[in-house]
């Protein structure tokens, strides 16, 4: 056992007030014990001034908390937007059945597993999506479950350090680059790494391998790319460790054997092609002049996520050798504070973290406060659950988010940086922190920058699990020891914020795009994107789409060239029915509209919102109530619980989307639910109150009709699962495959016979209808029109 | 300093003013609920929400600052809707009786829960006079409406109201003409909440301020009804439903004074309601908490005895940590939060 006086001890040199370190410790206590033992709560409160319930306040309100042991590993099941409409219930559920808990448990008898659901866990593009520790599972299905619980079982598990350890030197002007995003490392990237180390070592070849951060193309990982002399030549998707033997031979082996290859791989042209031999869905080889390739890069124009997939995001030479840092030398030695601020006035950059205020007014207004101390914070508390944009600048770009806050905390005259991250973000906090400390050893951390009077100071804030947080009010409150509930604004952070001194607080794509502007200039900047929204915005493009990613867009895209140029439509031959933005403060933006351009105004008056940056598209087979639903559940949780019109008419809401989706509702159940909506907006403190109910107002106001076939009883998309059954079909072979999964033991068969579900027993768990080989099983609608 | 007009009206205030005080330099009133005068402002309730022309936003009065030509309207439909849903949102999470079924069920509306806290406290005299203003008849014309709805029943039988009052009628006890206790308890408030059926894991709440050793008293003498023991006995039985603060709770202001209803909104699963008792300092009934957070600004420092929320969301809830001892320091936070809790939601016990 620790000594724990002296963790406290510690905790308390490090701030001058006790409550600032109540999160940081609590975080160290969860860390070692996966819970918070009430001794250890008891102790803190006997050696601080901290109390007993400011304690139980504060773990209370955030999720990464827990009052009681967990099991020894736990299990994330993701289900942000993107999984939720890949069915991440039903997986969750599995998992309840496969654990065998009960409603109020979470943990397993024998202490093994813990079972939680999250929201998001950045690889959308593998929905659904799982999480067991450190090993993330994409694409998981109900019947795999047991395979990955063994898997896991057996795996060691990989850290970031041995990932980070080799790098081997380069003998030719040959560089072969792999993706280590987390979309990458959750479809085996480091597996992919681990046998290209194997297969250099047997074959003895010697190429320099780069770790490149996100490369965008998530629907494409593990992604390969090989260099020679300064050009890209191959580039290879969707690779398995057992491809990439033919892959190194092919491209460095001795002619002998790279003959053999080559007549081998004969038929497959040499850009760009999926390895997978086996699938004739993957054998398509893809050219980067080919149309769909072209069209995923072509309308992308990269500002905050400039170099993507060439850098690597912890290099710091080879970031300088980007123009990393150029601005902010610029700035620092040669442009006069108020210059710097004219230039992104100018830009007409606007805040990226949802509201869109004008970053250059802001800070103006931040550099006019005096003070002893101002701050900068980076808003990297990315809540929104279906969108990882921020994760990605993270985990990528880390130099370019830090060069960024240092320019604005030059300009703004602060010195002192604090970068607010989830917790469950580990990859990017390591990133962030590895990267900070580079910085510190090149002396532009912590020293005079560039032999300037200019000291930067920079430190990590690990958020605790509250998407509230991600308000900076909230956020604020959270840093200061509190509970974080929002307060009304003004006073604005600028103005009072972090122990009550002026505090500026933009988000990290807000920051990733300062730089760019800097080097370019405000006017090439200001020429990208429409009248009244300037240049890009990144997307985390997810749900029911061809290819998914990571995108930065030019503002003033349409929705439909989103979707169809580069997402590449909708997968499955389905229908194209919504595109959900903006996550829970935004809206349901129907097909028919998909000609709305992507700009703060368009978004607004569509009755969506720009948010943060979620983009999940919505099939025919997506309901639009379950939507509604699904997103009002998430900021329901989420509600800070401060002020009534969120608190308890969030709730009511919900009450009667229940209600709909349950075929109990009545016509002026929608009156009420229309107006209750409306007052909750206007009655909420803040904007997360103010926004929840636009999935529900968009959704009914374009929707109406599936809003009243629910009324009526009918799910059209037979989502609902009070409104529908599970039937097969008279094409039934009788393979009994249904029956041998069905967990409920629902299905009456003979060998060889149409089979039967018992409805009773039937617990619509829709594995029948994954299993089944020839497509009997099918939902139907327990009503008829 | 910043001017700014409030319904038509120019006024100048300093800076960090309130929206609610610059309109009481005016002499203009603005409801308010969760806002205490010297605590700082939660602005939870949002019954003090107010219009501002040029930017279109609605606003709480308690916490928005005054800015720099603000043009502030504080009555309009819209407002008055946005307010009474206010209250009827927080009546819609609010767990409690303001009035025992009983005495709101009585036609002569006794009030039968002092009463019986009276006679259990063998106050027969005081509780004697409760009566002296009903005519002798009411309850043999009215079929034991009382006892019909008597909570106690849930748990056994219903407390003998009839007898208990045939007992108060035939005691020799003069009653007390004028007292306090009778007039005291005149309240013009008319809203009621009441909560619906009581659940299973409630009864031991309700059961830690009543006698639960025997079901009913049957008294010994059939004719002449209850001696004083027994009747003190079967006092004793009564639950204290009725709300302790019913006479002075903000809430319930505010629900008459916007003629609110309770079951507008009706929610999925309320909460269970609790009872706790640190005697002798308090009763803390969390199910009529609205949030104002006030009795945490009381007690945040102290270590011995502080409230604090727990959860967050529709789950937040309001929890009281006290140490064991009792001191006279605490007596008077005690005190405090018991004179501040705008509801019922924390009382003296007695
Ligand atoms: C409920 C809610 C959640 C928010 N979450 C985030 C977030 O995750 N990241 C973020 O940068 N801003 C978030 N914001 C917006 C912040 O309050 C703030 O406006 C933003 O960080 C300012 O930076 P910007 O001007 O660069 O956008 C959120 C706001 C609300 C109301
Ligand atoms: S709107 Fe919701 S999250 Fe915001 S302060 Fe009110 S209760 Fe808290
Ligand atoms: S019959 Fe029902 S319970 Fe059984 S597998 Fe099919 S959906 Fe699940
Ligand atoms: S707290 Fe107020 S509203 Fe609630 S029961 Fe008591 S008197 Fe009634
Ligand atoms: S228990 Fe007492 S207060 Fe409650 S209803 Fe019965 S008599 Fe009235
Ligand atoms: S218990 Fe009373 S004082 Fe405390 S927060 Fe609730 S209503 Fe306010
Ligand atoms: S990984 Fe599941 S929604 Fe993003
Ligand atoms: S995370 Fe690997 S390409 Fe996006
Ligand atoms: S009195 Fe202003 S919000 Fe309650």
């Amino acid at each position: 056992m620790k000594n724990y006086t002296q963790l406290i001890n510690e905790f308390k040199k490090k701030s001058e007030n006790d409550k600032g370190y109540i999160i940081p410790i609590l975080q160290a206590i969860q860390n070692e014990f996966n819970y918070l033992p009430d001794e250890l709560l008891h102790e803190i409160t006997a050696q601080t001034t901290i109390t007993y319930s400011e304690l139980i306040g504060v773990a209370s309100f955030y999720s990464q908390f827990r009052f009681t042991p967990s099991g020894k590993h736990l299990i994330k099941v993701c289900v942000g937007t993107a999984c939720h409409v890949k069915g991440a219930m039903h997986v969750y559920d599995a998992f309840t059945r496969h654990l065998n808990l009960n409603e109020t448990e979470d943990t397993d008898k024998e202490k093994l597993f813990t079972l939680k659901q999250v929201a998001c866990l950045g690889c959308c593009t593998l929905a659904p999506a799982v999480q067991i520790d450190d090993i993330t599972y994409g694409h998981v299905g109900q019947k795999d479950i047991p395979e990955i619980i063994n898997d896991f079982l057996n795996k060691s598990i990989t850290s970031e350090k041995n990932i980070q350890k080799h790098h081997l030197k380069n003998i030719s002007d040959a560089e072969i680059r792999i993706g280590l995003g987390s979309c990458c490392v959750a479809s085996g990237s480091e597996e992919v790494n681990k046998a290209l180390e194997k297969a250099m070592d047997t074959a003895g070849i010697n190429v320099k391998v780069k770790q490149v951060g996100c490369v965008g193309m998530c629907h494409n990982v593990p992604l390969l790319e090989i260099e020679k002399s300064g050009k890209i030549i191959a580039s290879y998707a969707k690779v398995k460790p057992e491809n990439i033997k033919p892959i190194l031979l092919k491209h460095f082996a001795s002619s002998s054997v790279f003959k053999r290859i080559v007549t081998s791989l004969q038929n497959k042209a040499e850009q760009f092609y999926y390895p997978d031999l086996q699938s004739t869905a993957l054998k398509k080889f893809l050219d980067y002049r080919e149309k769909h390739v072209n069209d995923f890069l072509q309308k992308q124009v990269h500002i905050a996520t400039e170099h993507k997939g060439i850098l690597n995001p912890l290099d710091i030479d080879e970031y300088i050798s980007k123009e990393g840092f150029a601005a902010l030398k610029n700035c620092v030695t040669e442009t006069s504070r108020e210059e710097i601020i004219t230039t992104i006035i100018k830009s007409g950059l606007r805040g990226r973290g949802g509201a869109g205020f004008p970053t250059g007014e802001k800070w103006a207004l931040f550099s006019k406060q005096q003070a002893d101390e101002k701050y900068i914070i980076c808003n990297a508390d990315e809540g929104d659950p279906g969108a990882f944009m921020d994760r990605m600048l993270l985990e990528s770009f880390p130099y370019r988010i830090i060069e960024g806050m240092m320019i604005a905390a030059y300009a703004g005259g602060a010195t002192k940086g604090i970068l607010y991250v989830r917790a469950e973000y580990q990859l990017a906090v390591l990133r962030m922190k590895t990267a900070i400390a580079e910085m510190v050893k090149k002396g532009m951390i912590n020293s005079p920058l560039f032999n300037s009077q200019f000291i930067f100071n920079l430190e990590i804030f690990e958020g605790a699990g509250a998407f509230i947080c991600g308000e900076e009010t909230a956020l604020i409150a959270s840093m200061e020891g509190k509970r974080g509930m929002p307060h009304i604004r003004p006073p604005y952070p600028v103005q009072h914020g972090l122990n009550g001194k002026p505090t500026l607080v933009n988000n990290v794509e807000t920051f990733a795009s300062v730089p760019w502007i800097i080097r370019n200039g405000s006017t090439i900047y200001a020429n990208i994107g429409t009248t009244f929204s300037k240049g890009t915005k990144v997307f985390a493009l997810a749900g029911k789409i061809a290819r998914g990613g990571l995108i930065e867009v030019p503002m003033g895209i349409t929705i439909k060239e989103i979707v169809e140029d580069i997402g590449g439509g909708i997968s499955g031959g389905k229908v194209f029915k919504a595109v959900q933005i903006g996550g829970p403060s935004g809206g349901c933006i129907p097909a028919s509209l998909s000609e709305t351009t992507i700009d703060y105004q368009s978004l607004t008056e569509a009755g969506a919102m720009m948010g943060s940056g979620g983009l999940v598209v919505l099939d025919e087979s997506d309901c639009v109530i379950d939507i509604a639903k699904y997103f009002l559940n998430f900021t329901q949780a989420q509600s800070c619980g401060k002020c009534v019109y969120c608190r308890v008419g969030t709730k009511y809401m919900l009450s009667l989307l229940n209600k709909l989706s349950s075929g109990k509702a009545k016509m002026e159940d929608l009156q009420e639910l229309e107006k209750i909506s409306l007052q909750v907006k206007k009655g909420s403190l803040c904007g997360l109150g103010k926004s929840a109910p636009n999935p529900v107002l968009t959704t009914l106001k374009y929707f109406r009709d599936e809003y009243e076939a629910h009324i009526s009883g009918i799910c059209p998309a037979k989502k609902c699962k009070d409104l529908i059954q599970y039937e097969i079909s008279t094409i039934c072979i009788g393979c009994t495959k249904c029956a041998q999964n069905c967990p409920a033991e629902a299905i009456d068969f003979a060998p060889y016979e149409k089979h039967f579900i018992k409805q009773e027993l039937c617990i619509k768990c829709d594995i029948c209808l994954q299993v089944c080989p020839t497509g009997a099983v099918s939902k139907q609608n327990i009503k008829h029109d | 300093m910043i001017e700014l007009t409030i319904n038509n009206k120019q006024v100048r205030v300093e800076e960090n003013t309130t929206i609610l005080n610059a309109a009481e330099i005016l002499g203009i009133k603005i409801p308010t609920l969760c806002f205490m005068k010297c605590f700082s402002a939660s602005s939870s309730c949002m019954v003090c929400v107010v219009f501002e022309k040029n930017s279109g936003k609605i606003v709480p009065a308690c916490s928005a600052l005054c800015i720099e030509g603000m043009n502030i309207e504080t009555e309009n439909d819209e407002l008055h809707l946005l307010r009474k849903n206010a209250v009827q949102l927080l009546l819609s999470e609010h767990n409690g009786d303001c009035i025992a079924p009983c005495q709101n069920a009585c036609p002569a509306h006794i009030n039968i829960p002092l009463m019986n806290r009276l006679i259990s406290d063998e106050q027969f005299s005081t509780a004697k006079s409760f009566l002296s203003e009903i005519k002798n008849d009411v309850c043999s014309t009215c079929n034991l409406q009382c006892e019909k709805v008597c909570r106690r029943k849930n748990i056994d039988e219903p407390v003998a109201i009839k007898k208990l009052i045939e007992f108060l009628r035939n005691t020799n006890e003069k009653s007390t003409s004028e007292n306090a206790v009778l007039n005291s308890v005149k309240s013009n408030l008319k809203f009621n909440s009441s909560y619906g059926r009581m659940r299973e894991n409630e009864k031991s709440e309700y059961l830690k301020e009543a006698e639960n050793k025997y079901a009913r008293m049957f008294p010994a003498d059939t004719t002449n009804g209850y001696s004083k023991e027994e009747a003190v006995q079967e006092a004793l039985r009564c639950m204290h439903c009725d709300c302790r603060k019913n006479d002075a709770c903000d809430l319930r202001i505010m629900a008459d004074q916007f003629q609110a209803k309770q079951r507008t909104f009706v929610i999925e699963n309320r909460q269970n309601i609790t009872k706790i008792f640190h005697a002798p300092l308090l009763v803390l009934e969390p199910q009529k908490c609205i949030k104002c957070g006030v009795c945490i600004q009381i007690t945040n420092s102290s270590k011995d005895f502080s409230f604090s929320f727990r959860e967050k969301s529709f789950q937040v809830q309001i929890e009281l940590f006290h140490k064991e001892e009792i001191s006279d320091s605490l007596i008077s936070l005690a005190k405090k939060c018991i004179e501040h809790c705008p509801t019922g939601a924390i009382s003296a016990i007695k």
